[in-house]
């Protein structure tokens, strides 16, 4: 099963940073099965195996040199 | 002449006259632009997807996600590491040459006139300032950005997973897809210059330009992002002073060519800073026989002179255009108002027929708007 998050976040200038943000949580954060980021709406859909803790995505979205607070969970 | 501005004008020749005019300024700013923006901007963010590129070639049997990519990319040696960046550049440089080629043509087609000319300036200024003041952090010009139609950003994804040793060649032709504000002003420049080859030139000499620090901050950084903090802001900050500066230069270009009275010669005209006062009407520049005025204005390499003559109004008028060692943009020569366009010489005299002058001031500048002049035409007491 499997959870979906979303984040809004901010520090994004381009296309290129929206990439970026996907590319570093599908593969650096064990669990995460898909992430998409708007970079318009300023927003990341990450769907992951239940049970991750979404202070981690967070945390790998703010090492990627973006701001991201946990706004969602279904 | 300018080294540049040799090479250009060597490899291509049918661009030389063109570029005279504006090669030495704004392909200066567009390399210290790019100097800038290869630490921050899209340019380093690229350097994140091309560095996921290359972990993820490294490691080709891996399933699912990989923790360990980090420590795999750490393990690769410098030479290593500049064989992707060398290849994602020129791969970058390719496409974003070709794209400032297509952009130049675009200006030539629309610049046909004049005012056309001063307009499409005028709007890619303003373009290039508004994407300057969302980076330097306005908020409301930050939402300024480009959005790529999503079949794009796939497009650009899949080649950064692609297993090809031209991966890293293919990704940097894809970069053109998802530009930024930087690069958007840069293609704005493009079609300003309204010449293929110095289109071309503008965005070859950005891509350029970022490859140092792309290198440094955008690729070997992205190991450790982190540490980038301070100094990407400030660089970020630096970028959109620049951007701001190349565009108040392009919009006060255009406004010049459209002969506005808020362009900077003209502000200064009205302020006197020029500190030029009207020559004497009987100087030797500017005479009368048998009914017919003729006035000499010098064209030197940077200036006409004098910046201000002036001249008896209602009598048919020559204007004689003596051009001293002019070279660059001084030799494109254009009077807005009365729609007078000519290409000087280096050494020589051209005339240009002004018919009777009205009273009032009659300006001029070279084709780019960067140097100007005019005439000052009063009515005649005696």
């Amino acid at each position: 099963m499997s959870t979906t998050y979303v984040f809004t976040v901010s520090g994004m200038h381009c296309a290129s940073c929206g990439l970026l943000i996907d590319e570093t949580l599908e593969d650096e954060v064990p669990g995460v099965q898909r992430a998409e980021t708007s970079v318009r709406k300023g927003r990341t859909v990450v769907t992951a195996d239940d049970g991750l803790d979404p202070a981690v995505i967070a945390a790998a979205i703010t090492a990627a040199g973006y701001q991201a607070v946990h706004a969602l969970q279904t | 002449m300018h080294p540049l501005m040799w090479m250009s004008c060597r490899w291509f020749p049918p661009s030389c006259e063109r570029l005279h005019s504006t090669v030495s300024t704004s392909l200066f700013s567009v390399l210290l632009l790019g100097l800038l923006a290869g630490g921050v901007s899209c340019a380093a963010v690229q350097g994140g997807l091309l560095a996921g590129l290359v972990s993820r070639q490294r490691q080709p049997v891996t399933t699912g996600p990989s923790p360990r990519r980090a420590a795999a990319v750490a393990q690769a040696g410098v030479g290593d590491d500049l064989a992707p960046v060398g290849g994602f550049l020129v791969g970058k440089l390719a496409s974003h040459a070709l794209l400032g080629a297509l952009l130049g043509a675009l200006g030539t087609a629309v610049q046909l006139g004049m005012h056309l000319r001063a307009m499409v300036q005028i709007g890619a200024g303003l373009l290039i300032i508004a994407m300057g003041l969302g980076q330097v952090g306005v908020k409301a010009f930050q939402g300024l950005t480009f959005t790529p139609p999503a079949s794009w950003t796939r497009l650009v994804r899949g080649r950064a997973r692609s297993q090809s040793a031209l991966a890293p060649a293919v990704l940097g032709v894809a970069s053109v897809l998802i530009p930024c504000g930087v690069t958007l002003s840069v293609m704005a420049l493009a079609v300003a210059s309204g010449s293929p080859w110095q289109g071309a030139l503008i965005m070859a000499v950005f891509v350029v330009g970022t490859a140092p620090l792309f290198t440094v901050l955008g690729f070997a950084a992205a190991r450790a992002r982190r540490a980038a903090g301070t100094w990407a802001k400030r660089l970020a900050v630096a970028t959109g002073v620049l951007i701001l500066a190349l565009g108040a230069y392009t919009l006060n270009g255009g406004l010049e060519l459209s002969g506005s009275p808020v362009a900077a010669s003209q502000i200064a005209y009205a302020l006197a800073l020029t500190g030029d006062a009207p020559a004497a009407v009987t100087g030797p520049r500017v005479s009368v026989e048998a009914g017919h005025q003729t006035v000499i204005v010098s064209a030197v390499t940077g200036a006409y002179t004098p910046a201000n003559l002036e001249v008896a109004a209602g009598l048919p008028t020559t204007l004689i255009v003596r051009s001293d060692k002019a070279q660059g943009c001084v030799r494109s020569f254009v009077i807005p108002s009365l729609n007078v366009e000519k290409i000087l010489p280096v050494n020589g005299d051209t005339r240009i027929d002004l018919g009777v002058l009205k009273p009032g001031p009659l300006g001029y500048s070279c084709g780019m708007g960067m140097y100007t002049g005019r005439l000052t035409v009063t009515e005649q007491t005696s």
